[in-house]
């Protein structure tokens, strides 16, 4: 019998973004990545114009709620893969949200 | 979080801690059970249990037809979602015990003090209850429709009695019939389980590795009304602590409080494989090998082609445009790219135009699950088997967060938590996994023999007659391997039984079973170097076949039979008594003596002496032959062949064996013949030796005739062999023939296979049972297949040479023609074990008290 296998090789690759033909980016971009990036630094310039009073001010903290989503982005997406992309995680943050908890006196549980 | 958590403490704990807060039962998804069918939340289901595969030790042939035939079944469910649950069912070892008490109508009286016949069922069932015996079993659900039926209109689905004009209910009775035809052909073998054994599964699942009370299944005869479904899940109370590793599951059954903590693993990547290669599991049924048990749970959506083909062409289109992308920037694409690409061109062409089966896919989570008494170790076996199946199956367990919904999708009518580690396969590599491997061996009648993986394996010796098939029970293996001791072992509750047992261990260590307190006051040990003389005459060894058994045609052939067998097994034991040359340089001598024994007859009871007479009565030759055997007649050995009175026709009290339930028959002084050496080279001894040992085996045989009772006999290959071809080969088939007319079994126990095959190649076809210790060499690993009716040269020949020495390992080839490896556990009954015990004593163990001799060596100065 010959040597059978999952569908996976073909599943498992995900859109890569290398940046416009003539100019390559430093970093290889997964979808993903670029959403959720994209999404944290929206978030973070909003609350930069929102909490700081003055425009100057306010760039000089978009600026670093840039690199901080870029720092956050680099760190969550080293565990969204395939298996588990990003919709993986929401739904286990809503399963351990409604998962019944122990009883008071067995609360005494560390990973 | 953390901070209010550690705010609210305080305040919980100063209430008392029997008013504390426990989580709420579990609730259950599903609404409402008739027979087989479920109503859930999606739709409704129907619920089916897969008959068990014969797997182990098939040929690369039978099992491609195994797979075939599954890839095909699944092909017939496409457009259905199926919910595949492999779990294990436990003995029912009262059951059993039960059974066995009750075909054990007269067991052997004991005396004051000596283990009874209940302390043996009792202690059987404790072990096995002890060793964690149970069977595999795999359910498969199948959605038959989305709709939601009623209980009302689910008794309607399944009452075929009267006409039904709804169209939906018509709608769903015609997809269940379609699947439960599928379900039941070749592959699956299924059938739709009973409303008790669906309670049963859900039971099992929601309190995961907590043992099923018989109470709980005592419902309603048809199944469970929606109110009535809590009574699966109220004695249930599962909860989690936050980002936990496993979901801790209080169950209350029988009055009894459980605990355990459920860790699930889900199924990442999973490497390409030969599902006919040999020297791997079936990927599911691998984790049988887990000292642990294991609980699986797939949820699959079973596909066509053309609902996949989009898919396939947007995964090809995906691939095609990352290579496409790297190649505008003058990169070369990681390997991972080009694989991916062949993939989905595979994929593509296989789901457009390849053939039904092949087309289809099966997409869906896998999860194992793992249950414990204690989070501790359920996380450690999670991590074993994750790492067993890294290892031995290149497949991927993760352990991760979100337990308690994974945990509920062991369930039947749960939802699928359906996101992340969803498998994508061809049904024709989902069916590798073969999750309906049978691990039943053996029959479930007979007294408990050892442990198959986690299943108990029972052994009737006379199963076999019992059903009309053949009694010759083969147990072979290399030196040391254990054979004696499965003999033993077979025989002892034999015994405790009340049935007859007859041994023939010419070496004696068998004889120590006499010694057991509980076999001593029914057990004779008898000692053949020193029976009277003519107890092993051959012509009285095969007896006068009953009028009864035969027709009047057929008793006349048999009659003629006995008495050509006779004659045989007297030229064979007269020849054997000469020297070897005497026959080699004059081949008149063997003819002369073929002669004399033909014109004397094969009648019951002729005195070997007339043989004699006449052959000193005849020519040169016959009559040299004739002085020769008058002289040997009298030495030791040969003297139990002629009888001390030349003319008598019948030896008074030899013609019986005693009377006790336990006989063990030894020639203890006697020489072996050796074997792989000629016959010239053997010395006196040793020639006296060969005929009188097949012989006295042949006198062991004896018993089988006695009368219809069960019974077993059990006798050594040793001198069978050394008494030549044609004897063993009439020895072997009588024992087959008349042990199945007797209700006897007739067991062997045998070294050399090889030797066994060149004797009667057909053997295969007359052997009822077969166990088979380690082998020694490849050929002899062979060979041994071939007497197992294993095709040889399938890498089988490996398990056989790595079977564990000294632990009674064996392969086992039971009345139904099944082969697995079975472990015989004599491991709670030491006394039996003490007694069984042939290998002398290790060297390496000094009973010299060393301290003693250093002190001896000390010299004051």
């Amino acid at each position: 019998m010959p040597v059978v296998r999952t569908d996976d090789a073909a599943k498992r690759l995900r859109y890569i973004y290398l940046g416009p033909s003539n100019w390559r980016l430093p970093v290889d971009v997964r979808f993903p990545s670029l959403g959720m990036f994209l999404v944290l630094c929206i978030f973070g310039w909003l609350l930069s114009f929102s909490l700081t009073p003055t425009f100057r001010l306010a760039l000089v903290f978009c600026v670093g709620a840039t690199i901080i989503a870029g720092l956050v982005t680099k760190k969550v997406m080293k565990h969204v893969d395939h298996d588990r992309p990003i919709r993986y995680w929401l739904a286990v943050i809503r399963s351990e949200l409604s998962t019944p908890r122990p009883p008071a006196d067995q609360r005494s549980h560390r990973r | 979080m953390r901070l209010r958590r550690r705010k609210e403490q305080p305040k919980r704990a100063t209430r008392p801690a029997s008013v504390a807060p426990t989580p709420d039962p579990v609730g259950l998804s599903a609404h409402a059970i008739h027979g087989h069918l479920l109503t859930a939340p999606d739709g409704t289901w129907a619920w089916f249990r897969l008959g068990p595969q014969q797997w182990r030790f098939k040929s690369a042939t039978e099992r491609a037809a195994i797979l075939d035939a599954s890839t095909i079944r699944w092909a017939d469910l496409a457009g259905y979602r199926v919910h595949l649950r492999r779990t294990a069912h436990p003995t029912p070892w009262d059951v059993w015990a039960r059974k066995l008490d009750r075909a054990t109508p007269h067991p052997l009286p004991t005396g004051p003090g000596a283990p009874s016949w209940p302390d043996y069922l009792v202690g059987a069932q404790t072990r096995i209850h002890e060793m964690g015996a149970r069977t595999p079993t795999t359910y498969l659900g199948v959605r038959i429709t989305g709709r939601r039926h009623s209980p009302d209109e689910l008794a309607q689905i399944t009452d075929y009695r009267h006409g039904n004009t709804n169209t939906t209910i018509i709608k769903t009775r015609d997809s269940l019939e379609k699947v439960a035809d599928t379900i039941r052909k070749e592959g699956f073998n299924g059938r739709p389980v009973t409303s008790r054994q669906l309670g049963w599964l859900i039971h099992a699942s929601v309190g995961l590795g907590v043992p099923v009370s018989v109470d709980s299944l005592a419902g309603d005869a048809d199944g469970w009304l929606p109110h009535q479904m809590t009574d699966f899940s109220n004695p249930v109370r599962a909860y989690a602590p936050s980002l936990a590793s496993t979901t801790t599951l209080h169950v209350l059954r029988n009055g009894d409080e459980h605990q355990r903590h459920v860790a699930v693993l889900e199924v990442g990547r999973m490497s390409d494989r030969d599902g006919t290669d040999p020297s791997r599991d079936p990927w599911m049924a691998h984790s049988d090998r887990m000292p642990f048990p294991v609980e699986w749970s797939a949820m699959f959506d079973v596909l066509d082609g053309p609902t996949t083909a989009g898919s396939a062409e947007f995964t090809r289109r995906r691939a095609e445009s990352l290579e496409e992308h790297y190649r505008e920037h003058d990169e070369t694409p990681p390997p991972a790219v080009g694989r991916g690409i062949e993939d989905a061109v595979r994929i593509e062409d296989e789901v457009n135009e390849g053939d039904r089966e092949v087309a289809v896919r099966l997409t869906g989570p896998i999860y194992a699950a793992v249950s414990a008494e204690t989070e501790h170790e359920a996380k450690k076996w999670a991590g074993e088997l994750a790492s067993a199946y890294s290892l031995h199956e290149k497949i991927a367990l993760h352990h991760g967060y979100g337990q308690y919904d994974r945990y509920r999708a062991f369930i039947p009518g749960e939802l699928s938590p359906a996101i992340g580690f969803q498998r994508w396969m061809p049904a024709y590599y989902a069916v590798t996994a073969v999750p309906n491997v049978a691990s039943r061996i053996g029959d479930a009648e007979g007294p408990y023999l050892g442990m198959n993986g986690h299943s108990a394996v029972f052994f009737d010796p006379t199963f076999g007659p019992r059903n009309r098939g053949s009694g010759l029970v083969l147990i072979g293996g290399g030196l040391g391997s254990g054979k004696s001791s499965l003999g033993g072992a077979i025989a002892e509750p034999a015994a405790r039984r009340g049935h007859r047992v007859v041994i023939f261990d010419p070496s004696g260590p068998l004889a120590r079973l006499c010694d057991l307190p509980h076999l001593a006051p029914n057990a004779q040990h008898v000692e053949l170097s020193g029976a009277e003389a003519g107890t092993l005459n051959p012509y009285w060894l095969v007896p006068q076949p009953r009028a009864g058994d035969f027709s009047e045609r057929g008793y006349q052939a048999a009659v003629r039979e006995a008495d050509a067998e006779r004659r045989d097994l007297a030229t064979d034991a007269l020849t054997m008594l000469l020297p070897p040359q005497v026959i080699e340089r004059n081949a008149a001598a063997a003819a002369a003596i073929e002669r004399v024994v033909n014109a004397c007859g094969g009648s019951y009871a002729t005195n070997p002496w007339r043989v004699v007479r006449a052959l000193e009565a005849g020519n040169d030759v016959e009559r040299e032959i004739g002085g020769m055997l008058r002289s040997v007649a009298t030495m030791k050995g040969a003297s139990l062949i002629f009888p001390a009175d030349e003319h008598a026709a019948t030896v008074e009290g030899t013609d019986s064996l005693p009377d006790a339930t336990l006989t063990v028959l030894t020639m203890r002084g006697m020489v072996t013949p050796p074997t792989g050496v000629e016959r010239a080279h053997w010395n006196r001894a040793e020639r006296m030796a060969a005929p009188v040992l097949h012989l006295a085996a042949r006198y062991a045989m004896r018993a089988m005739y006695a009368d219809q009772a069960p019974k077993v006999i059990l006798t050594d290959e040793t001198g069978i062999i050394a008494a030549g071809a044609s004897s063993f080969r009439s020895f072997l088939n009588r024992g087959a023939l008349d042990s199945r007319k007797n209700n006897a079994m007739f067991g062997v126990l045998s070294q050399n296979p090889a030797h066994l095959l060149k004797i009667d190649p057909e053997i295969v076809n007359i052997v009822g049972a077969a166990f088979w210790g380690r082998a020694t060499d490849e050929g002899a690993a062979a060979a041994a297949l071939r007497i197992l009716g294993v095709p040889d040269g399938h890498g089988y020949e490996k398990v056989l040479r790595n079977l564990e020495h000294g632990v009674g390992d064996f392969v086992m080839r039971d009345w139904h023609g099944n082969v697995d490896r079975v472990r015989i556990d004599l491991g709670w009954r030491p006394d039996l074990l003490d007694a069984l015990d042939t290998n002398p004593p290790d060297p390496t163990v000094s009973t010299y008290d060393e301290r003693a001799w250093t002190d001896e060596l000390v010299v004051d100065s």
